[in-house]
């Protein structure tokens, strides 16, 4: 396990100083500071945001950004499922005492690791942009939470990791695709049609529950706002997608020609 | 730089996966149209809608294909043999240009030539002046933002020499488009909307349309232009 441990932190040190992250920042630099500038003009009417203040822009902002975090957590996915089978590196990792479980493995850390640096990229980011534009604020509203302070920092990120949760399940979708392809672009194509198409959930109401999608969109707010049994079951769904897609995307790893 | 079209032309012909995206838009928009006839729609009305529809997934397909065109010697490798085989540096990333901005326009007139032989055969009492009116106004439009993002992304392909960098901030890029679609006194100067939106801005103020394709076609020329620049002094002999 030291050996897996050492590509995790390979891997975090890569996702922490590399182009693409600083790419994600400013997209999502770029995105909050839209947000809050149509708020400066048009009110609540033309943004997600109910309320201006630092306090509640992070956790108002969360669902806003499915598209942006969805598809870079393919991306991510893709990256790091593809980059040593298509640069040929797999085989000098492989041929050290590291089994492919092992490796697998390391890759589904990263991807949990990675869906909550990039939760908490968005977290501070938008503290920073809510801070600009409207200062602190007195109260942190979010659906029916009310708080305030340092709860209400910890609300968000607790809202926040439950958010990271439900894009590891979708991560996990992403991996196992990426499995079948050998670029990243592929993969990010795929996944990106897949979440426009996967919003269309929200019109069956008797199945949305057992989509990844819904629960991308909805798990970080109703562990606010709904039963303690329906977010059991919605958090089993999400249990069950990364288990199921964790499995699949092993079986096809080990059965996966690597000597040519 | 023929020669370099050429040899790139010919990879999309041998790989599948585009001419299977074709294949897909065009059994979208044939079913879609069939769909909207069926709630007796005029032709006219079932293209708008047809294309409005598509859009957002067009730019994500579009993303791809630009992508995947200008990244696949970075993935391969075969930057350095393919290089050597061109004319010059800036014949190659022209080739990419002019062949990406193709496949995409190819993707569009599918879509639109599909629609509307569908639209006829439901509604044959078409307008044809209307008609190409749409149909030449939808693809200045689209041409004028094809050309503006494959600029857009070979400029960052070359700057980050990343793939996954350049899909990340492709789609990102598109995706700001489409939030920024969604506020009325904007959506008419998003480039992603100029398919959509020319013909009503042409109308309504000719001027101001002219303006937003020139613009839009300005800015492709000067990012092409820079990023040649950036390529020509790149060393690419490591």
């Amino acid at each position: 396990m030291r050996k897996a441990g050492i590509l995790i932190g390979f891997e975090i040190k890569r996702m922490l100083f590399s182009k693409t992250t600083a790419i994600y920042t400013g997209i999502y630099f770029i995105n909050f500071m839209i947000s809050a500038i149509f708020f400066r003009i048009m009110g609540s009417e033309g943004t997600v945001l109910t309320i201006g203040n630092a306090q509640s822009f992070p956790i108002q902002h969360l669902q806003a950004s499915f598209l942006f975090t969805g598809i870079f957590v393919a991306i991510y996915a893709g990256q790091i499922i593809t980059q040593d089978r298509s640069q040929g590196t797999i085989k000098l990792i492989l041929t050290r005492s590291i089994s492919r479980l092992e490796y697998f493995m390391s890759k589904v850390v990263c991807i949990f690791l990675f869906t909550v640096f990039i939760t908490l990229l968005m977290i501070v980011l938008s503290y920073v942009v809510g801070m600009l534009f409207f200062g602190w604020g007195d109260v942190m509203i979010f659906f029916s939470v009310k708080s305030e302070g340092l709860q209400g920092i910890l609300i968000t990120m607790l809202s926040g990791l439950a958010f990271a949760f439900s894009y590891f399940a979708f991560g996990m979708i992403a991996a196992t695709v990426s499995m079948l392809t050998s670029k990243v672009s592929v993969n990010a194509a795929i996944m990106g049609i897949l979440l426009m198409a996967g919003q269309y959930f929200e019109v069956l109401p008797s199945v949305k529950q057992f989509a990844v999608f819904h629960q991308m969109l909805f798990f970080h707010i109703n562990i606010f706002e709904k039963s303690f049994v329906y977010n059991t079951v919605s958090f089993l769904v999400l249990m069950a997608y990364s288990v199921v897609f964790g499995m699949l995307g092993y079986r096809i790893f080990r059965k996966k020609d690597l000597y040519v | 730089m023929e020669k370099q079209l050429h040899h790139d032309f010919q990879k999309l012909i041998y790989q599948k996966r585009y001419l299977m995206i074709l294949v897909g838009i065009l059994l979208f928009s044939t079913i879609y149209t069939v769909y909207l006839a069926q709630k007796g729609l005029s032709s006219i009305e079932m293209l708008h809608i047809g294309l409005s529809q598509l859009r957002p997934i067009y730019w994500f397909i579009c993303c791809y294909m630009i992508c995947d065109v200008i990244s696949s010697d970075y993935h391969h490798k075969t930057l350095k043999t393919t290089v050597p085989y061109s004319k010059s540096r800036t014949a190659y990333i022209a080739s990419k240009c002019v062949l990406s901005a193709a496949i995409c326009f190819l993707a569009l007139l599918v879509h639109m030539i599909s629609s509307s032989i569908t639209a006829y055969i439901f509604s044959p009492h078409m307008e044809w002046i209307v008609f190409g009116e749409f149909f030449a106004l939808a693809s200045a439009g689209a041409l004028s933002s094809i050309f503006f993002f494959v600029s857009l992304f070979i400029f960052c392909m070359i700057v980050t020499e990343n793939e996954a960098a350049t899909i990340g901030f492709s789609l990102g890029t598109v995706i700001i488009m489409l939030i920024l679609e969604s506020i009325e006194q904007l959506s008419k100067y998003v480039p992603t909307m100029q398919m959509i939106t020319l013909q009503t801005t042409i109308h309504a103020n000719l001027t101001i349309g002219m303006i937003i394709i020139g613009t839009l076609v300005l800015l492709a020329i000067v990012f092409t232009l820079f990023t040649m620049s950036i390529f020509r002094r790149k060393d690419l002999f490591v």
